[in-house]
């Protein structure tokens, strides 16, 4: 239709990743190093938050497993990047063929990646026939059994004491093409026709299977797409901190997570990222004040505190589960 | 039988017991508000610590019972009149996420103010010799436990289906429309049903301590999921289903551990959410439960 | 001159954002049967779950003469109401279904404690429906459609009402079984209760009320003594299916 959007389209988002990449490079001139990697890990946290409002926010299965996901990227990667000398001293038990290869960063995540979408894959074949709650505590589930095995299959993940000294092959540039990568893909499937079947899945299951759509593959698609992005993030992360430990992502992490979608809105990807920003800018404030007071714990008070705030006063987030015009217009095409 | 066996069913059964404790109150707490309620398992938590404050004070251990009962149900009062019930009618996964919530907030909080340090928890040295039964033994506080909880849940029962007030929280959970309009006061009655539920869970923590003898404010999340377990197996929202469930889940659990492998133990865990997983899958109103309720 | 025992005026209700009820207004007479009738949908169950307090009206009024003096239902608790002598028995039945008989029979009796008052309303919903005597102890659940019914009735009557609100009576019943339990709605109101029937069935209820109301769209629109209904041509062609 040849009708004036004004200053729209690629256009506009090619302008804004300007702006973002722009701003990435500003701060990595003018910050200290402990801010810039901080900001990795917003831009991480950005990622984490938008992948998981894939699944519980288009698609309505309310999944608490990113951290599961995570767990499996973080070791996977971590394992394939780390050089075969060090292989021989921490994980000695390995199998001769992860013991000598040596992947680049790109395809270690790429890999970490698909390992974590196979996982999803073959949890998501019995566990997405559960609704509402149940999903919930299952996936929780898999939080447990996910480090359960990692504390316990010590040949491949040196147990409890977990994995150190991995090489630290990430920075703020790759958390932000990441970021950028998975904010894209979800705004994009929000507003194709494959995300209208997903959302319709989320309102009314069964009229969406009346109408044709298969509220199973879909929700499938939508769990698997959001653990891949997971895992990788898991990688991402583990060559930002070097560490990973059974522990490292646990329900907590979760819980942050979905405390992200929902106070930004269950449904809006915008809503996600400025979540997502906000409390990870929270934790990080309120820690000298924990640490001057010995109060561990009053962030994440805090954050609870919060999301039950929203839960009573705005049940549906700060933006609903729409997005902003700007944002409607350059993925929305006609539809806007 | 040999004292092995008997050791490994006596430390199911006391496990057990722990667990029928926590998800009793945890499916009459979703039987009444269709609520997975995440915070219930911090109850164990605030019984354990306020068990080791009066043990502190050199309070009587009859006494210490009583009030951890008290203190649990008003904690669980309090959690439904401040927070649950204002969000009564929202959407179930709203209700869970809201519960998850809260549980941060209590644990968290206990981390504040109790630090996150594991704190040695004894039951008096009497409690902890072992009583000689023919040609078998167990240990007193092992057989305290089952024995209390015995006594804990035969109290229930009779104020679940012996007493007016129970009846009435027996309505609510069938059928609440129909039971306000029978002039039941139903916030009082779900509120009832939240006071019992959480003394038992906090009855549970003051056991808790004694049978693995550290506790800290983090440790509500294990009994927590575990009762939703078991009122899995037992069958969500049935209060003997709930009892059923957690003695089974204690006994499979220790026979996991004590008959496999010692290499397989720290698999327990892994072993116990595939075993919810999979009857989440197979048998989703439980096993004991003959009707069949939406799991949505 | 008859006491007024339920009085309604221009009573306006919401669902979510639909406007159910549009302005009613009624009244029920001591020791009279009045019957609301109206198609699915137009806003019957509505008006018995805002007079039973389960719904807040938007505006209007609606004040019931109590045990103890006037009860205003736009505010008054469900409990209150309930103690105060309005009992509702509800649409669907909606027994307890895994209660016992008895105990669903005790739940009526809830808030009464003069236990033997409350033995002597059971004897009398006993020799009303003998079944429930000798089922006593069975789940509710496991009683028949009609059996349930008796119960829902029993039940409500055990909370000892002044004015009984009875929804749907008939509905998804055999015809002998409605017979019967219209037979004991006859009854009931010789034996001195007030009631306010709400039907689909309006051949039925036009049949036993005193008075009725017609409800539409959430509009009363014809109103008049059960026989003066009965003959309206609309009423014929609307509710009663007849030809001319």
């Amino acid at each position: 239709m040849a009708v004036d959007r004004g200053f729209t389209g690629p256009l506009a988002g090619i302008a804004i990743l300007g702006a973002g990449a722009a701003l990435v490079y500003g701060a990595q001139m003018a910050l200290s190093p402990y801010l810039v990697t901080l900001l990795a890990i917003m831009l991480i946290n950005v990622a984490l938050a938008v992948s998981l409002n894939i699944g519980n926010g288009l698609a309505g299965l309310f999944s608490l497993g990113h951290p599961a996901f995570m767990t499996i990227g973080a070791y996977a990667s971590a394992i394939l990047t780390f050089p075969p000398g060090r292989k021989d001293f921490m994980l000695p038990d390995l199998p001769s063929f992860l013991m000598t290869t040596q992947l680049p960063l790109l395809p270690a995540l790429a890999v970490a990646g698909m390992i974590g979408a196979v996982v999803a894959f073959l949890v998501g074949l019995p566990v997405l026939r559960l609704k509402g709650h149940y999903l919930a505590v299952a996936t929780l589930g898999l939080i447990v059994i996910v480090q359960g095995l990692a504390t316990n299959w010590t040949g491949l993940t040196r147990g409890g004491s977990g994995l150190n000294g991995i090489p630290r092959l990430t920075g703020i540039w790759w958390c932000f093409g990441f970021a950028v990568l998975v904010v894209y893909t979800a705004l994009r499937l929000k507003f194709s026709s494959l995300g209208r079947a997903m959302m319709a899945t989320r309102e009314n299951a069964l009229a969406a299977e009346s109408a044709g759509v298969s509220t199973y593959r879909i929700r499938m698609l939508a769990f698997v797409l959001g653990a891949f992005f997971a895992a990788v993030a898991g990688g991402l992360m583990v060559h930002l901190i070097t560490v990973v430990t059974p522990r490292s992502y646990s329900v907590v992490l979760a819980f942050n997570l979905v405390a992200m979608v929902v106070i930004g809105g269950t449904g809006s990807i915008t809503g996600s990222i400025v979540a997502a920003v906000a409390l990870t800018g929270l934790s990080e404030a309120v820690r000298p004040l924990e640490e001057r007071l010995g109060l561990y714990g009053l962030s994440q008070v805090i954050v609870a505190l919060g999301l039950l705030l929203v839960l009573f006063f705005r049940p549906n987030g700060l933006l609903g589960s729409g997005e902003p015009r700007f944002v409607r217009r350059i993925f929305g095409g006609s539809l806007a | 039988m040999s004292q092995y066996v008997f050791q490994q069913i006596i430390n199911g059964l006391a496990l057990g017991s722990l667990y029928a404790l926590v998800a009793i109150g945890f499916s009459m707490i979703y039987g009444i508000v269709r609520l997975i309620n995440f915070a219930h398992g911090d109850l164990v938590m605030i019984g354990a610590f306020t068990t080791l404050a009066l043990v502190g004070y050199g309070v009587p251990w009859p006494l210490i019972l009583m009030f951890v009962l008290l203190v649990g149900a008003l904690a669980g009062m309090t959690i439904e009149a401040t927070v649950f019930r204002p969000m009564r009618g929202a959407q179930q996964v709203t209700g869970f996420i809201a519960t998850l919530a809260v549980s941060i907030v209590i644990q968290n909080t206990g981390l504040m103010i109790l630090s996150g340090q594991p704190r040695n928890f004894l039951f008096p040295a009497f409690m902890r010799q072992r009583v000689q039964i023919g040609t078998v033994s167990a240990s007193l506080t092992d057989l305290t436990i089952i024995g209390l909880t015995v006594v804990l849940i035969a109290l229930l029962l009779v104020i679940v289906y012996r007493t007016r007030l129970g009846t009435a929280m027996r309505a609510t959970a069938d059928n609440l429309a129909a039971a306000r309009l029978m002039g039941i006061a139903v916030n009082r009655t779900i509120l009832t049903a939240f006071a019992i539920g959480s003394a038992l869970a906090a009855a549970a923590g003051l056991l808790w301590g004694g049978k693995f003898g550290q506790i800290d404010p983090l440790l509500g999340f294990a009994p927590g999921l575990k009762a939703f377990i078991a009122c899995v197996i037992g069958g969500v929202g049935s209060i003997g289903g709930a009892m059923l469930g957690g003695y089974l889940l204690g006994l499979a659990e220790v026979l996991f551990v004590g008959l496999l492998p010692p290499q397989f133990a720290g698999y327990r865990d892994v072993f116990v959410f595939t075993l919810l997983i999979v009857i989440l899958l197979l048998k989703p109103s439980g096993l004991f439960v003959r009707h069949v309720e939406e799991r949505a | 001159m008859a006491v007024q025992m339920l009085e309604v005026h221009d009573l306006h209700v919401f669902r979510g954002a639909t406007h159910v009820l549009k302005g009613i207004s009624l009244d029920v007479r001591e020791g009279e049967m009045a019957a609301l009738i109206g198609a699915n949908g137009a806003g019957k169950s509505t008006t018995l779950q805002t007079l039973s307090g389960l719904l807040r009206p938007r505006s209007g009024t609606a004040v019931f003469r109590g045990t103890s003096g006037p009860v205003d239902l736009t505010r008054a608790a469900p409990e209150r109401i309930v103690g105060e002598g309005l009992v509702q028995s509800p649409e669907g039945r909606q027994i307890f279904q895994s209660l016992s008989v008895a105990e669903n029979l005790a739940m009526g009796a809830y808030l009464r404690t003069d236990r033997n008052e409350v033995r002597r309303t059971l004897e009398r919903v006993h020799d009303l429906f003998p079944i429930l005597k000798e089922r006593a102890s069975a789940a509710g659940g496991t009683l028949s459609g009609g059996e349930q019914m008796m119960l829902a009735i029993g039940r409500a009557l055990l909370a000892q009402p002044r004015l009984l609100l009875l929804d749907e009576p008939s509905l998804g019943l055999a015809p002998q079984m409605i017979e019967r339990i219209f037979d004991v709605i006859a009854t009931l109101k010789q034996q001195g209760t007030t009631i306010l029937l709400v039907e689909q069935n309006a051949a039925m209820a036009l049949d036993i009320a005193d008075r009725a109301y017609v409800l539409e769209n959430g509009v009363i629109t014809l109103s008049g003594t059960g026989p003066e209904l009965a003959g309206n041509d609309r009423v014929r062609r609307a509710y009663l299916g007849m030809a001319q």
